[in-house]
């Protein structure tokens, strides 16, 4: 060891070169999801973190609003899948000090702080921690428990390595080495130094992500001095069952469960003071009305009081999870500015106060107090902008532009991810895929040459075989062996019929021993392994590789569990942890004894997409699609190309829309790789993915497409207004309509004195529950412009909630400052609008600040009328059999982690189709779609998975019974006389439910079988 | 010959004439008397062997589903239970509805077969049996047809009425049902005003009676119970073979499933269990199974005991509506609506 | 010996638990190091709805005293909704555990995520007292006969 040492401090420090097509900066949920699409895809990605773990933000989070799934257990798999892909490199701890070079050839040089562990020996075994004297606040848990200085950052943290903290490890100190002697492994090393990596590659993506805004320097409400005043990410941690509390509601000073809890909204955002952000963080609303539900669900008794401005529940089916809130007993959302109250010394509660709507101020006391803190830029942002050599917006964002809204101000070099601004998952996780996009794009021709794929000895032929079972029991350092008798049970393993070979290894999982595992499977010809050591969720994908190298089928291997279900639960109780052990190992061999090799189904793709819908959506995923080298078919079912932003003249940030329509249309229409249809109406639609046929109507006949890949970007409709007198005089129009006479000069709406707009016409409401969005900043674009032409005119919008998120906040105040009127209504009072005598156009409002009813004489009414879902999407969602939402919106797999894919596979969504957006958000998500259609193109042959059910015509009724039983349209009757189920193995997901539905047993899951699973029970009992 | 015996008599040969239907099953004379089989009928002049009987050898639902043509229009003349049963068969698309004419008749309940030597041609009221002849009272009847409530025929095309004076109403129940009065120039008559109340009370008590003193016992002592029953399998299959829901080519209770194995008898309980498993959730209540169990295993008990557990917890009521499937191979909407562990 | 006061009784449990959801959750019970009684055999399904009655049958008719099947929560499945399949599958064997006088408790049907370590501990601890209570399977005093 010690000469060991010398040596590797004698080593000159050098830079290790790497060559790779794609470095993402920053290993949160959007740069996993480049990272993922990328390596699909054939390209080689380097992913590169700060962190000792990948995961970014979203792993500290308990659950996701609006749909309260678990963060970790969404996100998790994901971390899985980065970690086997063979095209992704994960480098931690490392800092990017340089970037030289041009798209298509850029050198990145980082450096990678030392982990004193090494990678490569580690395998995240806990041991070393128990030696380990020191205690450090765990960062994880925002410092509301502790670790110890040599860690593993969270339970599912990938790599799975220990780290260990310099600043706090004694051996830094004075030489403390207790750690060390413990590790069979050997991984702890104290002579590491800092590494100079210089990867060459041909784009970067920056994915870092954000930072939250910490109230601790201007000590806000008392954060930092009040044990009780915690931030949203400190409470998200005391919810979590994983955090510091083990899921029970405490508060910090003294551990009692709190009955009465503030939230404070926009605690360092929307403020315009020293210290502050003036942008609004976008998401704290909803994750404060999660949080809020959450807490009752720990305990109904509580009482949840959310201080706020506005509500900004813009996002799909956020209203409804809003109104779930505000219907729960004991939740108050109060609208007023709070100030800072003070700590009662003996119970340590915090006092708020707050405005009443009389005006009286209110002091009110609280067990625990949260800080709803918003979103700010990466820490060192401005460092990190000057090594890129990239612009920050004003906010010190990166800068995107609002038709490249993932691009950086440097070519090749893109962004996804809250970097662009505060943002929520889906919207993360979207933009990750669509700066894949654009690499996709830039670096086509490269596509698969450092790809590789990894070769293995043709499989032997078991089928004839009689089973010869080998068992190796894994002491797992001490994790195991420290509890359960290894020897003992591997021996009685061995008495097992069919049991060829047993023995007891010391880490099954390192190279030595899966090696060994190897060779005893050709020295003693084993057909079936079984390794009974730790969760087959972590370690069954590695063992099978394992199998596979040693030439047997994957499908042959069994784990059995007897760490984290047995010796680290039954830790006091030796003899029946090690009885226990051996009953999961017999169980074990009753299933291996059944287990069959599984092939894994292969089909061809036919590398063409179908984009259905001619606007900005589809035209900018038919573009990439096309720019990325495929063959595009677009739908489009009016006579011209353009969608909904025909209408639509200038954004919120005074872009001219319809110079870059044109310019898009142009560009569509030349593309030797795109081609157009318009006036086409979908008749059929059949297949699955990477083979589906679609018939389309045109005038001129009927066609057939075969294509591979499917993306719906239908968009969506106008609200045609009932209310507020529309269509009944020429002074009241849309929102829209107010635009585009604005555009054209119109003189009535130029010369107007007096300009009204009504906000919310047509949603918010009970046949329509959710907010469209894009309406408030179309009022406030429109607002300004009036306001510029003549800054003399009056201008109201009579609102409920202003939707201005993100930077759009600016325009908000902006529109204040120029004197727009804001004026305040309840549903339960909405705004009137008559013709009074003498042809006066009047509204009515209850002015909440005056306190009574106002009058307002215009010239023009405008109403934000209700984005509505296109009346085509019922057809649509039929013929392609993919769901729509309550509000008639496509539904798509997952709203957090897979917001443009449908759950059924093939078929991706963008644009309006599956919510009110604004542009920049639409083409952001078309990359996204697009991309996540090319993750498909880009493969030759769709695979299915290798656990899938199986339908054995001769014994099948013909029932239909698991056809209805399946959620993924993967059954269906085939064509023959009796129309017997048949599976569509592209579409299987594995989940058994057919095989429970059918009576005869004639639908299997291999591995899974009933056979299987009765013979596991008949070992057990 | 009774009233009934002869309209569904002439019924069917009207059905065959008009070419509404090709063939019609019904049960009729075999080679003597008391000899009862299933009759396939094509020609209208074998219609005079139907008889209409206190006696239901089999489940003709079953015998279509098993050999009927699917593509042939079928005529079947049938009980209450066995009407639900072919609806049950439908949902799982064991017999294609669409070409199905039935004929219900309602019941009085029928006598169990398997009781030797008896005459059982004379209906609705009386029962040779042993020798001599009884009134059609409640304690010569099969058990299940005690506890039966379903003995009018509202789930089939065409429903004969049985009248306390021995005569018959005859009524449609769909348009195939009109379709078929009008082939049989049969005029609608209005119906009397359905009155179960005698028929619930009576199917009330009994299963009062049936149930309640197994319900009465400690719970180990109706695992006793239950498990001395079963000992008594000599696992001839003979209540999966009559059950007219069990309609698998290949029954997973056979050994080669190697779910029940396949060692000494009795078979181990599970055989039981889990035929029950199967269509425990759909059972009609028809007591084909007791009364094919030769060592008198009270079969049709056990099931209608789950059934009874099961049709309001699962809100189903089987042999009714086509559209809705057995309920736990599928789910509602309404599942969607309510959380926790349970359905309540 | 009257089995309730039997304090030597160890139940014997079989948990069938979905990959997704209670199956990480035993996971992480274990990497939290939480205790729990050693009684549950755990059988990884990878959905609950993969749950065959037959299965829960098996184990109690052959002896097992108790089952125990851990889904992830409503509108966490994996899989979309196989646990609302589930929740009515359970339904049925408790009733039919019920109708041939076995005791429905000795199956349990219970929602755990991943994340919820403790309360598949909680689980564990709190369904084997229930069992222990209960005393032995009666179905295992025929099988000496």
């Amino acid at each position: 060891m010690v000469t060991q040492a010398k040596q590797q401090a004698s080593t000159q420090p050098v830079v290790k070169t790497k060559t790779g097509d794609v470095l993402i900066l920053g290993a949160g949920v959007a740069a996993i999801q480049a990272a993922l699409d990328l390596a699909n895809e054939g390209f080689k990605v380097f992913l590169v973190d700060k962190a000792a773990a990948i995961g970014g933000k979203m792993a500290q989070l308990d659950k996701t609003f609006p749909t309260n799934d678990c963060s970790m257990c969404i996100l998790s798999p994901k971390f899985v899948e980065v970690d086997r892909h063979p095209n992704i490199e994960i480098i931690t701890l490392a800092e990017i000090d340089a970037v030289e070079g041009e798209p298509g050839n850029f050198k990145v040089m980082m450096t990678k702080k030392p982990r004193y562990v090494r990678e490569e020996l580690c395998l995240g075994c806990p041991t070393c921690v128990r030696y380990c004297p020191v205690k450090i606040p765990d960062k994880y848990n925002q410092n509301l428990s502790t670790v110890r200085a040599i860690y593993v950052p969270f339970n599912q943290a990938v790599p799975n390595r220990m780290v260990i903290d310099p600043v706090a490890c004694l051996y830094f100190q004075r030489k403390c080495k207790s750690c060390v002697p413990v590790c069979k492994l050997k991984a702890i090393d104290f002579t590491m130094k800092a590494e100079k990596i210089e990867a060459s590659v041909g784009a970067i993506i920056l994915s870092p992500g954000y930072e939250t805004f910490d109230p601790k320097p201007r000590g806000d409400f008392g954060y930092g001095r009040y044990k009780n005043v915690v931030t949203s990410l400190d409470y998200e941690r005391m919810l979590s069952a994983s955090g510091p509390y083990a899921g029970e509601l405490r508060r910090p000073s003294d551990g009692k469960p709190p009955k009465k809890i503030a939230w404070l909204q926009c605690v360092g955002s929307r403020q315009v003071t020293p210290g502050g952000n003036s942008y609004c963080s976008s998401v704290c609303c909803m994750y404060t009305t999660k949080q809020a539900i959450l807490t009752k669900e720990h305990d109904a008794s509580v009482e949840a009081t959310i201080f706020n401005n506005d509500i900004r529940a813009y996002g799909k089916d956020f209203e409804r999870f809003y109104q779930r809130a505000q219907s729960m007993p004991g939740v108050r959302y109060i609208r007023s500015y709070v100030t800072a109250g003070r700590e009662i010394p003996n119970t340590k509660n915090v006092t708020i106060k707050y405005a009443l709507d009389s005006g009286e101020v209110k002091e009110e006391e609280f067990d625990l107090v949260v800080l709803s803190i918003g979103m700010a830029p990466p820490a060192e942002v401005e460092k990190l902008a000057g090594k890129l050599a990239i612009e920050l917006n004003s906010h010190h964002f990166c800068k995107t532009g609002e038709y490249s809204p993932v691009e950086t101000s440097r070519p090749g070099i893109f962004a996804s991810g809250a970097f662009r601004g505060p943002m929520d998952i889906p919207e993360s996780v979207l933009s990750g895929s669509g700066a894949a996009a654009l690499c996709g794009q830039l670096l086509a021709d490269r596509r698969g040459k450092l790809a590789r794929e990894k070769v293995y000895p043709e499989e032997r032929d078991t089928i004839s075989e009689e089973p010869r079972i080998g068992v190796f029991v894994c002491h797992c350092g001490t994790n195991i062996a420290s509890v359960v008798d290894v020897s003992q049970v591997a021996k009685y393993a061995a008495t097992l019929s069919n049991v060829a070979y047993a023995e007891d290894t010391l880490f099954a999982c390192s190279i030595d021993s899966n090696r060994h595992i190897a060779d005893m499977v050709k020295e003693k010809k084993l057909n079936r392994v079984i390794i009974a050591a730790c969760t087959p969720r972590t370690h069954e994908p590695l063992f099978q590789e394992t199998m596979r190298e040693a030439g047997l089928n994957k499908h042959l291997f069994i784990m059995a569990n007897i760490r984290e279900h047995c010796s680290w639960v039954h830790s006091r109780e030796h003899d029946k942890a090690t009885q226990k052990s051996k009953d999961l190992i017999r169980m074990a061999v009753a299933r291996a004894m059944r287990a069959r090799p599984l092939q894994e189904l292969e089909t061809p793709i036919i590398k063409a997409a179908l984009v259905i819908g001619g606007g900005i959506a589809g035209m900018t995923s038919a573009l990439n699609l096309a720019n990325q080298g495929f063959e595009v078919q677009l739908l489009e079912k009016s006579a011209q190309l353009g969608g909904m932003a025909r209408r639509i003249h200038h954004t919120l940030e005074s872009t001219d829309v319809q110079e870059y329509l044109a310019g898009l249309i142009e560009e569509v229409s030349q593309h030797p790789l795109i081609h157009v249809t318009t006036q086409a109406t979908i008749i059929e639609g059949s297949g699955y993915v990477g083979n589906f046929v679609t018939k389309v109507m045109t005038p001129e006949g009927v066609a057939e497409i075969k294509h591979g890949v499917t993306i719906i970007a239908t968009g969506a409709e106008e609200y045609k207004p009932a209310e507020y007198l529309y269509g009944k005089d020429d002074r009241i129009m849309t929102l829209l309509e107010l635009e585009e006479r604005l555009a054209r000069n119109d003189p009535k709406v130029a010369e107007a004195k007096s300009v009204v707009m009504v906000q919310c016409v047509g949603c918010r409401n009970k046949d329509r529950p959710y907010c469209s969005r894009v309406c408030c900043g179309q009022a406030i674009k429109s607002a300004l412009k009036l306001k510029e032409a003549n800054p003399e005119r009056d201008v109201y919008i009579i609102f409920r909630d202003m939707m201005t998120y993100a930077f759009k906040e600016d325009a908000y105040r902006e529109a204040a400052d120029r004197e727009v009127r804001f004026i305040r209504y309840t549903p339960e009072n909405p705004p009137q609008v008559e013709v009074a005598d003498g042809n006066v156009l009047r509204v009515t409002a209850l002015d909440p600040v005056l306190g009574k009813q106002i009058a307002l004489d215009a010239d023009i009414v405008a109403l934000a009328a209700a984005v509505v879902p296109s009346e085509s999407n019922s057809e649509i969602s039929r013929l392609f059999k993919v769901p729509l939402n309550q509000d008639g919106f496509f539904m798509e797999a997952h709203v957090k982690l897979r917001p443009v894919d449908f759950a059924a596979e093939g078929i991706f969504l963008c644009g309006t189709a599956h919510y009110p957006k604004y542009i920049s958000e639409t083409i952001a998500q078309a990359y996204g779609a697009a991309n996540r259609a090319a993750t498909i193109l880009c493969q030759d042959k769709v695979r299915a998975a290798g656990i899938i059910a199986e339908i054995d015509k001769d014994k099948c009724n013909a029932c239909g019974l698991c056809i209805q039983a399946c959620y993924f349209g993967a059954i269906s009757r085939d064509g023959s006389e009796r129309g017997v189920s048949e599976v569509n193995p592209i579409l299987c997901k594995g989940c058994g439910n057919c095989a429970v539905v059918c009576p005869s047993k004639a639908c299997k899951v291999e591995g899974f079988s009933t056979e299987q699973i009765i013979s596991q029970i008949e070992a057990c009992i | 010959m009774t009233k009934c015996n002869e309209i569904v008599q002439d019924i069917v040969r009207s059905m065959l004439r008009a070419k509404l239907v090709d063939e019609v099953v019904a049960f009729g004379r075999g080679i003597n008397e008391s000899d009862i089989v299933p009759l396939f009928i094509t020609d209208e002049k074998d219609a005079e062997k139907i008889v209409t009987i206190s006696y239901y050898p089999c489940s003709l639902a079953k015998l279509v589903a098993l050999y009927g043509d699917r593509n042939k229009k079928i005529g079947l003349v049938l009980r209450p239970c066995d009407a639900r049963s072919l609806v049950e068969l439908a949902k799982r698309q064991q017999v294609n509805l669409a070409n199905i004419y039935s004929i219900g008749i309602e019941c009085y309940g029928v006598v169990r077969a398997g009781s030797n030597s008896h005459q059982v041609y004379i209906f609705p009221d009386t029962v040779q049996m042993d020798g001599e002849t009884k009134p059609l009272a409640e304690d010569v009847l099969a058990p299940n047809c005690r506890r039966c409530e379903y003995m009018v025929p509202t789930m089939t095309d065409v429903a004969v009425r049985l009248l306390p004076d021995g005569g018959c109403l005859v009524d449609a129940n769909t348009e195939k049902g009109q379709a078929v009065l009008e082939a049989a120039s049969i005029a609608v008559t209005d119906m009397p005003a359905l009155d179960l109340t005698a028929l619930k009370e009576r199917a009330a008590r009994w299963k009062e009676k049936d149930f309640g003193e197994l319900k009465k016992m400690a719970a180990k002592d109706r695992l006793h119970y239950w498990l001395a029953q079963w000992e008594k399998c000599i696992k001839c299959y003979g209540c999966r073979n009559a059950c007219p829901i069990c309609y698998c080519k290949e029954c997973y209770l056979e050994p080669e499933k190697q779910i029940v194995k396949n060692e000494a008898l009795p078979p181990e309980a599970l055989f039981h269990v889990g035929r029950l498993l199967h269509v425990g959730d759909s059972c009609t209540d028809c007591g084909q199974c007791e009364a094919a169990c030769p060592m008198g295993i009270p079969v049709s008990k056990l099931y209608h005991m789950l059934y009874e557990e099961l049709s309001p917890l699962f809100d189903y009521e089987s042999g009714f509506d086509l559209a809705t499937l057995p309920p736990v191979s599928t789910i509602s909407d309404k599942d969607l609506t309510k959380t926790g562990v349970t359905l309540d | 010996m009257d089995a309730v006061q039997d304090r030597t009784f160890e139940p014997k449990i079989v948990g069938f638990l979905c990959n997704w959801c209670t199956y990480a959750g035993a996971d992480l019970a274990g990497v939290s190091r939480l205790q729990y009684p050693a009684n549950v055999r755990v059988i990884r399904v990878m959905c609950s709805a993969a749950v065959d009655p037959v299965f829960v049958m098996k184990a109690l008719l052959g002896g097992a005293d108790g089952v125990f099947v851990g889904g992830c929560h409503l509108g966490d499945c994996h899989y979309t909704r196989g646990n609302y399949f589930t929740r009515r599958r359970v339904a049925m064997v408790k009733k039919l555990l019920e109708v041939i006088g076995l005791e429905p408790e000795r199956l349990e049907l219970e929602w755990i995520s991943a994340s919820e370590g403790a309360r598949f501990a909680e689980a564990m601890r709190d369904f084997t007292q229930k069992i222990k209570a209960l005393g032995p399977n009666p179905v295992k005093e025929r099988k000496v006969s």
